[in-house]
């Protein structure tokens, strides 16, 4: 019987080209971001106001050094320049376009979590450079981004450096394992993963904070993933095992394939395994397999022993072949050696 | 493989009602419980997410980088400093709701019951499954710590071996099984120099394979500047699948040390016994591992490892990752550079099912990024290439496969994700594609619902010709916060694949304490 010859396949290039086309998009996401494209409400350009126009922080952020507010600038503090400035201006182009009701609306990176406890005034100097220590990057930005804001991160270290406490409690009101992390959103199940393997010190990615290690077994240990359905169970998880066994040491282990391999007879040994058709031969007499059949039937399969020993004369060297030129048999006797002892 | 003419399946009503009932008996019992519980909350209990035993039970436990020479002026503590963090994760201590003699304890209880059908097999199978996981904390400035993971099921109708449910559950006698996952206390005895002194059922993660035994792992402080520590750890495997047998134990030792700043170093050697089908039953293996941080985003690793004196791995790994662009990027490389045959439980590539695990190298490449609010992309490449020609088989297989996964938070209202996934296996003889799409949306604050369905096409060969089999799953799910200590959750699933058409029902229920 000829095997049946593979059909190319076709699907590659595809999966090459989408994967491309993938690639690209996200590449261009990733430019038009930098770009700004995803920008949000117009912004304010610092570079232009402290490197160009070599104003100071507290030139505009007024106040900043009496009290807790970090002095957000007025409309009128602005049209101390931008009056004059802006009288031939389009509205849009004016600086009366960053605020509402008097209150500053373009894209700011100062907004704080009503539960985090923090003091400005404590914070700041009298320099110009105590504002960079925390805000360099809006300070050399042309447009404030939401990036740009001050992190944990970032106050921890300053923490560490300077000898101050880092415990949570001392910047957190609420400290409660419930209010999950902004990454925790949207499909995080499916993302935690990367995360994790990243082992990333950026405190988003501290797991520990508020899972044990048990936390992953303990749901790990009870929930299989989505690809592990009836099928996989009933055959899937053969063909994935075999180009990809490692894979599944993530989960499982010998014993546990053992324990059911030693009673489920595998999904191959269906009508045609046996006589007449005898499909199983193609377990050894196949180039490519290796001796699976050995797995269960450690004794041997009972049926090749009954095969006709060979005459007298016969050694294992023998090219078979050169007499037996058509043998009534299922392949061409690339092997005759195994049966014919 | 056609199919024969589907006829309207029968359940076993009986059956399904009775798993039903029993979680809404335990969803009740839960409930009534945790109003209870609930009922004489201090307004400092923490609780939470479903499934994990949390790691702080109060407000002022959690604490990171090296302890503090002296608290600043901006807080006052309310608390004792906590220990610091270790590798094992951050310890907890304090009050919650119900502690005994001012400890804490806190877990999960989870119950939950699966009902199956197949409609051309007429067959059903129930199944109804607990979990527990508990933290417990004594009182004192040295306290006991004891930390517990149980699972139990009960199969209401038992299965054999030519069902299509048949499962290794239904391998045991009995119909009930219990399992425990994890059982171990941290003494107090871990003073000065010891960091950890652990007894019981433990998992170490760290060492060349995951080390999972009764026993007992002691692990000293940080010592001096290059932060020198040393552990020890032994006891009996565990295998849960598998009698237990006396023969069958682990234990080794390790030490790591920070040779420069941003650096670290770490050697162990692990020794385990077995009682394998075949072979010495006894290996040996040492590994030698090398990191360092080129900075907080950048860093790489390099691991080395013997076997019984052979070099059996080799492997490296770098991770960039940019918080402020949310990028995160992972490559490796892996190199088994021996066969592997019948090993111990621990070692062994799945032997007795797929024979021996020829040399091989491998490849990844892996990258995230999240673009604000609007998308969150994720994907990836997998290269397995065989060492040697001649060794490539039907169990030892070079691969190439691809991975992508998208989630838009934001595209749909109600507070609706939209995910899709793809994934690509493409072998010699043996390909796989898979795609999946899930809508996941927060109708209120305590409500999710998910509905979503995942595509799977194989394509191989079998012994006497290219076999195609592909499977396409359906399912809704929905998760319902009744309280701030119970989750509700239910899920169908219609699966139509090749050998039947499935429906499955999932009704759970968790306590969080």
């Amino acid at each position: 019987m000829a095997i049946l010859i593979r059909p190319a396949a076709w699907p590659r290039a595809a999966r090459r080209t989408v994967l491309a086309l993938l690639a690209l998009s996200a590449s261009g996401c990733l430019v038009m971001e930098q770009f700004g494209w995803f920008d949000g409400p117009r912004g304010f350009s610092h570079v232009i106001h402290v490197e160009g126009e070599e104003l100071y922080c507290i030139d505009c952020h007024l106040g900043y050094l009496d009290g807790d507010d970090p002095g957000m600038p007025k409309a009128a503090a602005c049209n101390l320049c931008h009056e004059d400035l802006d009288a031939e201006k389009a509205p849009e182009d004016r600086v009366e376009a960053l605020f509402v009701d008097g209150v500053f609306t373009a894209v700011n990176a100062n907004h704080l979590d009503p539960e985090v406890k923090f003091s400005h005034l404590k914070h700041v100097s009298d320099d110009e450079e105590g504002c960079r220590a925390c805000h360099s990057d809006v300070i050399e930005s042309d447009v404030v981004r939401p990036w740009m804001k001050v992190d944990m991160d970032a106050c921890v270290a300053c923490h560490e450096t300077e000898s101050k406490p880092t415990s949570c409690e001392t910047c957190h009101n609420e400290l409660s394992t419930e209010s999950a992390p902004k990454s925790h959103a949207g499909n995080w199940e499916r993302f935690h993963g990367q995360s994790v393997r990243a082992r990333s010190t950026a405190t988003a990615d501290r797991c520990d904070l508020c899972h044990e290690e048990s936390t992953c077994a303990s749901c790990h240990q009870e929930q299989p993933p989505q690809s592990h359905d009836t099928f996989w169970r009933h055959k899937a998880h053969g063909l994935m095992a075999r180009m990809d066994r490692e894979n599944c040491t993530a989960c499982h282990r010998a014993d546990y394939c053992d324990r059911c391999h030693q009673d489920a007879q595998p999904r191959s040994h269906g009508a045609l395994w046996g006589s007449p058709r005898n499909t199983h031969c193609y377990g050894c007499h196949e180039s490519e397999a290796q001796q699976s059949c050995y797995v269960c039937h450690q004794s041997g399969a009972l049926s090749h022993a009954l095969a006709p020993a060979k005459p007298f004369g016969h050694d294992p060297a023998s090219d078979c072949s050169s007499c037996h030129v058509v043998l009534p048999h299922v392949d061409n006797g690339l092997d005759c050696n195994s049966c014919h002892f | 493989m056609t199919r024969a003419r589907p006829r309207a399946f029968a359940a076993r009503p009986a059956l399904g009602a009775f798993s039903g009932l029993s979680t809404a008996s335990a969803a009740l019992w839960l409930l009534a419980l945790a109003h209870t519980a609930e009922a004489s909350a201090t307004p400092a209990t923490l609780r939470g997410e479903e499934g994990v035993a949390p790691a702080a039970a109060t407000v002022t436990t959690l604490e990171w980088g090296a302890p503090q020479a002296g608290q600043g002026d901006a807080v006052e503590a309310a608390a004792p400093a906590a220990p610091e963090l270790s590798s094992q994760g951050a310890e907890a201590q304090g009050e919650t709701l119900g502690a005994p003699d001012g400890g804490s304890l806190s877990g999960f209880l989870d119950v939950r019951t699966r009902s199956r059908f197949a409609e051309d097999h007429d067959a059903d199978d129930h199944d109804l499954y607990a979990v527990l996981g508990a933290d417990f904390v004594t009182a004192g400035a040295q306290p006991w710590k004891v930390h517990v993971l149980l699972r139990g099921s009960l199969g209401l109708d038992r299965q054999d071996p030519d069902s299509v449910f048949y499962g290794v559950q239904d391998t045991y006698t009995n119909a009930a099984e219990g399992r425990i996952y994890h059982l171990y206390v941290d003494t107090p005895f871990a003073g000065d120099d010891l960091r950890l002194a652990r007894v019981g059922r433990m998992l170490i993660f760290e060492t060349p394979t995951t080390a999972y035994f009764d026993g007992i792992q002691l692990e000293t402080a940080p010592r001096g500047i290059v932060e020198f520590v040393v552990g020890a750890y032994g006891g009996n495997s565990v295998h849960l699948f598998e009698d237990w047998t006396s023969e069958e134990w682990m234990g080794g030792v390790y030490a790591s040390f920070r040779p420069w700043i941003d650096g670290r170093v770490r050697v162990d050697w692990m020794h385990l016994g077995d009682d394998p089908y075949y072979g010495e039953g006894d290996d040996d293996l040492v590994a030698f591992t090398l990191e360092h941080a080129f900075s907080a985003d950048l860093h790489v690793k390099g691991d080395y490892t013997l076997l019984d004196g052979e070099g059996r791995d080799f492997s490296a790994e770098g991770t960039w990752v940019l918080p402020s662009q949310e990028l995160t990027v992972r490559a490796s490389y892996f190199r088994q550079l021996e066969q592997h045959a019948d090993l111990t439980y621990e070692l062994n590539p799945y032997f007795n099912q797929l024979a021996t695990y020829f040399p091989y190298d491998q490849s990844r490449l892996s990258v995230s990024k999240v673009f604000g609010d609007t998308l969150e992309l994720f994907g990836g490449l997998d290269l397995r290439r065989v060492e040697d020609a001649a060794d490539i088989g039907r169990f030892n297989r070079d691969f190439d496969r691809y991975y992508v996964t998208a989630a838009l938070p934001e595209l749909l209202p109600l507070d609706t994700t939209l995910s899709a996934t793809g994934e690509w296996w493409d072998s010699d003889q043996n390909d796989v594609t898979s795609w999946g799409l899930d809508l996941t949306s927060q109708l209120d604050d305590d409500t999710t619902a998910s509905l979503g369905s995942y595509y799977s096409l194989y394509k191989y060969y079998f012994d006497v010709g290219d076999e195609r089999e592909d499977v396409r799953t359906y399912y809704v799910e929905i998760k319902n916060d009744y309280s701030e200590s119970v989750r509700l959750r239910a899920r169908y699933e219609y699966e139509d694949e090749p050998i039947d058409t499935f429906h499955s029902l999932r009704l759970g229920v968790t306590w969080r304490f």
